[in-house]
């Protein structure tokens, strides 16, 4: 039976989730098109100022996408729940480290984060 | 001079997740070394700005509103996605029933049938079934820049009320809310799963810390 034999299935939920969006970050074709139509679009449709501040954010969402596809997947999973809220606790318990690693592996994900950051985008952290 | 503190206790430090006399001999140490002072100030600079950096991904806050009668008439494509939703609440409903049962935390009895401003699932009103519907402020961007920066996590769970974490860049048509309890504190989640099974959105709700 699904899911029977766990004894807390919300970590495996967490885990499912995390690793669908990067499976998805990764399939970058589809992604990167779906991001130029929705930039043509936004700037025929709305004020301009506005258009530009989406299509700004639009590109910086699709840096830190495209900088998070190419983190591990341990670490890119650690940063995405950690922004979601989760404690360090429960951070162990879904990505499968001891708690007291936490705080090592976390400081380590953020630092090749920025560093894959800078390399291919500049200071522009 | 007391004792340094490894980088992983200094990011801990910084997180408030050590223990409370932890806490306390950490800030009296970086009192008085300048070497731990400098990594500290590293550290917690670098966190906020990848912590800035992840909350772009943050999609608007879903507005709730009041069940409404459903359409008489539509094309069958529009059906089809409410179908695969109400299917996949049922399934949740099943595997909720059985995890009761085995203790498991995830309990989603009422699954919520997601909608955005397309408007293209709406549950039938005399289906019988409990289902709220709930619509995504999708057409309107979120608030970029500075408030987005103020979002950063400096406590387990401090939040409450967090934005739906995108997991992709697909829009969310139609879906379920799986809503879940996160580890031996329970801490209330959802889930969006779309009509396909994919994930995709996370975010944490209404929590409160125990401590």
């Amino acid at each position: 039976m699904l899911l029977q034999d766990r004894e807390d299935c919300t970590p495996w939920v967490y885990r499912v989730a995390t690793n669908a969006g990067l499976d998805a970050i990764r399939s970058n074709s589809r992604r990167r098109r779906r991001e130029e139509e929705a930039q043509a679009a936004i700037l025929h449709a709305g004020a301009q100022s506005d258009a530009l501040n989406e299509m700004l954010r639009a590109e910086r969402r699709a840096r830190v996408r495209a900088v998070l596809g190419a983190l591990k997947p341990r670490d890119a999973q650690l940063l995405l729940l950690r922004a979601s809220g989760l404690a360090y606790r429960e951070l162990a318990q879904t990505v499968g480290i001891q708690p007291g690693s936490v705080g090592t592996l976390l400081a380590r994900a953020e630092a090749e984060f920025e560093r894959k950051f800078r390399a291919r985008y500049g200071d522009d952290v | 001079m007391t004792e340094c503190w490894s980088e992983g206790k200094l990011r801990a430090f910084i997180d408030r997740e050590l223990p409370e006399e932890d806490i306390q001999r950490v800030a009296a140490h970086l009192e008085e070394c300048s070497e731990c002072g400098d990594l500290w100030a590293e550290l917690a600079g670098r966190a906020d700005r990848v912590s800035a950096l992840m909350h772009e991904l943050a999609e608007p806050e879903p507005v709730v509103a009041a069940p409404r009668r459903a359409r008489r008439a539509g094309p069958m494509w529009r059906w089809v996605g409410a179908a695969a939703a109400l299917a996949a609440g049922v399934l949740i409903g099943i595997v909720a029933l059985h995890k009761q049962a085995t203790q498991v935390a995830v309990a989603p009895p009422a699954p919520l049938v997601v909608q955005t401003a397309a408007g293209i699932a709406e549950p039938q009103a005399d289906s019988g079934t409990a289902h709220n519907v709930v619509t995504l402020a999708a057409a309107r961007p979120a608030q970029a820049g500075s408030s987005r920066r103020n979002r950063k996590p400096t406590a387990p769970g401090l939040q409450t009320n967090n934005p739906f974490l995108a997991l992709d860049d697909d829009p969310i048509e139609t879906g379920v809310v799986w809503r879940v309890e996160l580890g031996p504190r329970e801490v209330p989640a959802e889930v969006i799963v779309d009509s396909d099974g994919r994930p995709r959105a996370i975010r944490l709700v209404n929590f409160k810390p125990n401590h």
